[in-house]
């Protein structure tokens, strides 16, 4: 071999070498990783043309590949032992109050009159009037037509929700159809029909026989008819007090007594897909993105009723809990506990059987024995998220946490800047809502076998997360890039980040009260200076991302008077009125303290004090550190 | 007509490199297939690319680092 190709080939192997210093260097970029196989090939090719290769070296140089190949077949095929689901829960867990969460803030007023109101945008303030019963309008919600009748659907269901009031909700209780009692639950239990037999796939699974009513056959049951009736996947757990809501949204701030739910053991979840379709391929600036969760809200929703319905018949009692608003426990604590996902980087569990975050769900609460799912089990997804950073990296206002893990109410997981996301969705001047984070996903696909595998992968591998994460825009994910297959385009994940803001200097003055709830100082929006404009460029707005700059909308989305051509741009410039009022009014601290002492004014938040939380807390599932194994037993004994 | 004659003498690690390969064909395949399912031809391209990649090295073995040249 002559000296030129000696170097030849020593140059390829050196860059070879660097490109596995360039992966390390770059934290597992797929990009090095690619590059690492092509230089490899090259080097061999190479080498095989212009040196001397023995036998011996061939045949050591495809032992070598081979064993490559095995060890990493292994490493991702082999069922390694799933590891367990990570432990959340590390301090004191207050219950959340709804009005506090995140729409009930900005619906409620709390972040600020323009918010509230920014609705004006798009529909006539006539046309608005007379819309909803309570306060202030989810005005986003009502913009469209196809948008108001699916969210309206679950308007419709929510008087099905019970047949009793707890914590002021059901707001109004409508008589469901074909039945004549009206108590809680019937005295007398009946079967699941009127053989008493075992229905389906379960009668099926353990005999054509007469009901048993084991908590393990009563569980396969309702499993059966979940699924039966649409829902996508089913699960089932013990509930743990903390996820009710200390005061309710929909009657403005109603405590919830757990005395009045405490028979309430037991929560079967069901869940509706918002379709791969859609998410896939709206961008958030379009009008599909609260569409679609109308349309999967009211379709848990109708799941749901029915199930319920079924359930007092049967002589037990059943509570839904459903979206939009119409919940009275937090919703992503189930599919944690009932063992079908795990908390993600969105701060909301991730669901491998429902296209991870495309999902929404309703929960049926009941009395009625049921044997809960196993839960102890992870799927990897906390990890993976650990690896993976793309819904932080599309969301438009960086509400989503890059980096590690925090606590927040003693709960390690990621934690949302729901103020800014709530703002940002509810106030998007280019589209309705948003949808970025959903779409980004990397479990966010259809529920081929192709996917199957890549999620048995992710749950099964150790080093799964750390080849497919995408953290610094260099994973597989972002290799595939899926986005630009979307009907939409590259312009997806880079669309104009445009949202109501407050009017200049605005600062909301505390106590704050609507209805029966109040807002302190305590609920001050940490946004709230960003809210008016200030920092506005926070966020990726101005940045480039894949060679496109943040914050331009393309030329194609644009109509004649250069307005995104995907909103009805009928209002005049000025957007909004000045000195909008806020639907909720501010009242002196002294008056506010003696009604909330005297139990006309309520107030909760998991980050206030206890003496300044109305009602007080309860000293047996809010004080100190209490795993959910253990607040489940002590509420299955109450 | 004449008869054409094919000889193919391969050691057992050289077979074992084919089934490699040729697996990682058909997954780059099957992932083509897949993702042209689901309405995303870029990532069907990306993924059918991502396992020719893979398959590169072992390719490269076996059809140029052999004895016989220089």
């Amino acid at each position: 071999m002559d000296n030129k190709k000696k170097y030849i080939l020593i140059s390829l192997w050196s860059a070879t070498a660097l490109t596995v210093i360039w992966f390390f260097a770059a934290g597992l970029s797929i990009y090095a990783f690619l590059t690492f196989f092509v230089m490899l090939a090259t080097s061999f090719m190479a080498w095989g043309l212009s040196g001397k290769v023995t036998d011996n070296m061939r045949k050591k140089a495809i032992h070598g590949v081979n064993a490559f190949w095995i060890v990493m077949a292994f490493l991702f095929l082999f069922p390694f032992p799933v590891p367990d689901r990570p432990e959340y829960v590390v301090g004191e867990v207050h219950r959340f109050s709804e009005p506090n969460h995140g729409w009930g803030r900005g619906l409620l007023g709390a972040l600020g009159p323009n918010l509230v109101y920014h609705g004006l945008v798009f529909t006539p303030a006539e046309e608005i009037k007379g819309l909803g019963d309570y306060g202030a309008l989810p005005t986003f919600v009502t913009t469209f037509p196809l948008t108001r009748a699916l969210f309206g659907a679950t308007s419709i269901t929510d008087g099905l929700r019970d047949n009793v009031q707890h914590g002021g909700e059901p707001t109004k209780i409508v008589p469901y159809a074909w039945t004549t009692w009206k108590g809680a639950s019937r005295e007398n239990k009946i079967g699941w029909n009127k053989g008493d037999l075992l229905l389906g796939d379960v009668a099926q699974k353990v005999g054509y026989e007469t009901a048993k009513y084991t908590p393990e056959e009563n569980a396969l049951m309702i499993k059966e008819i979940g699924l039966w009736l649409g829902s996508m996947t089913v699960g089932i757990c013990k509930v743990d007090p903390r996820w009710f809501y200390s005061h309710d949204f929909l009657s403005m701030g109603t405590p919830l007594d757990l005395k009045d739910v405490k028979e309430m053991k037991y929560a079967i979840q069901v869940f509706t897909d918002q379709n791969w379709r859609r998410v896939h391929n709206d961008p958030g600036h379009s009008w599909w993105s609260i569409t679609k969760s109308g349309q999967a809200y009211s379709t848990s929703a109708w799941i749901a009723v029915r199930m319920a319905q079924m359930l007092r018949d049967m002589g037990y009692k059943a509570r839904v809990g459903h979206g939009g608003i119409n919940y009275d426990t937090a919703e992503s604590p189930f599919s944690v506990y009932n063992g079908l996902g795990e908390y993600g980087r969105l701060s909301d569990a991730v669901v491998p059987t429902a296209g991870g975050l495309r999902f929404k769900s309703a929960t049926i609460l009941t009395d009625f024995p049921l044997a809960p799912d196993e839960n102890k089990q992870g799927h990897g997804i906390t990890k993976f998220c650990e690896h993976c950073d793309r819904c932080a990296r599309a969301c438009p206002v960086n509400a989503i946490p890059q980096g590690d893990m925090t606590v927040e109410n003693g709960v390690k997981m990621w934690h949302v800047d729901k103020d800014k996301c709530v703002r940002f969705r509810a106030g998007n001047l280019n589209g309705n809502c948003c949808n970025e984070c959903l779409r980004v996903c990397p479990y966010n696909k259809p529920d081929t076998m192709f996917h199957r595998l890549g999620v048995y992968i992710t749950r099964h591998s150790p080093i799964s997360a750390y080849l497919f994460g995408n953290v610094n825009a260099i994973g597989l994910e972002d290799w595939l890039d899926f986005e630009t297959s979307s009907w939409a385009g590259k312009y997806n994940i880079n669309r104009p980040a445009r949202w109501i803001q407050e009017d200049e200097g605005f600062k909301m003055k505390f106590p704050y009260v609507i209805g029966k709830y109040v807002f302190t100082e305590d609920d001050r929006s940490t946004a709230e200076e960003w809210s008016t404009g200030v920092g506005a460029q926070m966020g990726k707005v101005g940045l480039k991302y894949k060679g496109v700059v943040w914050g331009k909308i393309p030329d194609r989305l644009l109509d004649k008077n250069g307005r995104n051509r995907n909103v009805h741009w009928d209002y005049k410039e000025g957007e909004l009125p000045k000195g909008l009022p806020l639907p909720g009014k501010y009242m002196p601290i002294e008056e506010v303290t003696k009604l909330l002492k005297s139990g006309q004014l309520y107030t909760g938040g998991w980050y206030k004090k206890n003496d300044d939380v109305y009602p007080k807390r309860s000293e047996k599932y809010e004080k100190g550190l209490l795993k959910y194994e253990d607040a489940v037993k002590m509420w299955e004994k109450e | 007509m004449k008869d054409i004659k094919l000889t193919l003498s391969l050691k057992w690690y050289e077979i074992l490199l084919v089934m490699i390969e040729m697996g990682l064909l058909a997954a780059g395949s099957w992932a083509l297939a897949d993702s042209l399912m689901i309405g995303s031809p870029v990532a069907a391209w990306r993924f059918l690319l991502l396992f020719i990649i893979w398959a590169l090295p072992g390719a490269a073995i076996l059809f140029f680092f052999k004895p016989g040249r220089d």
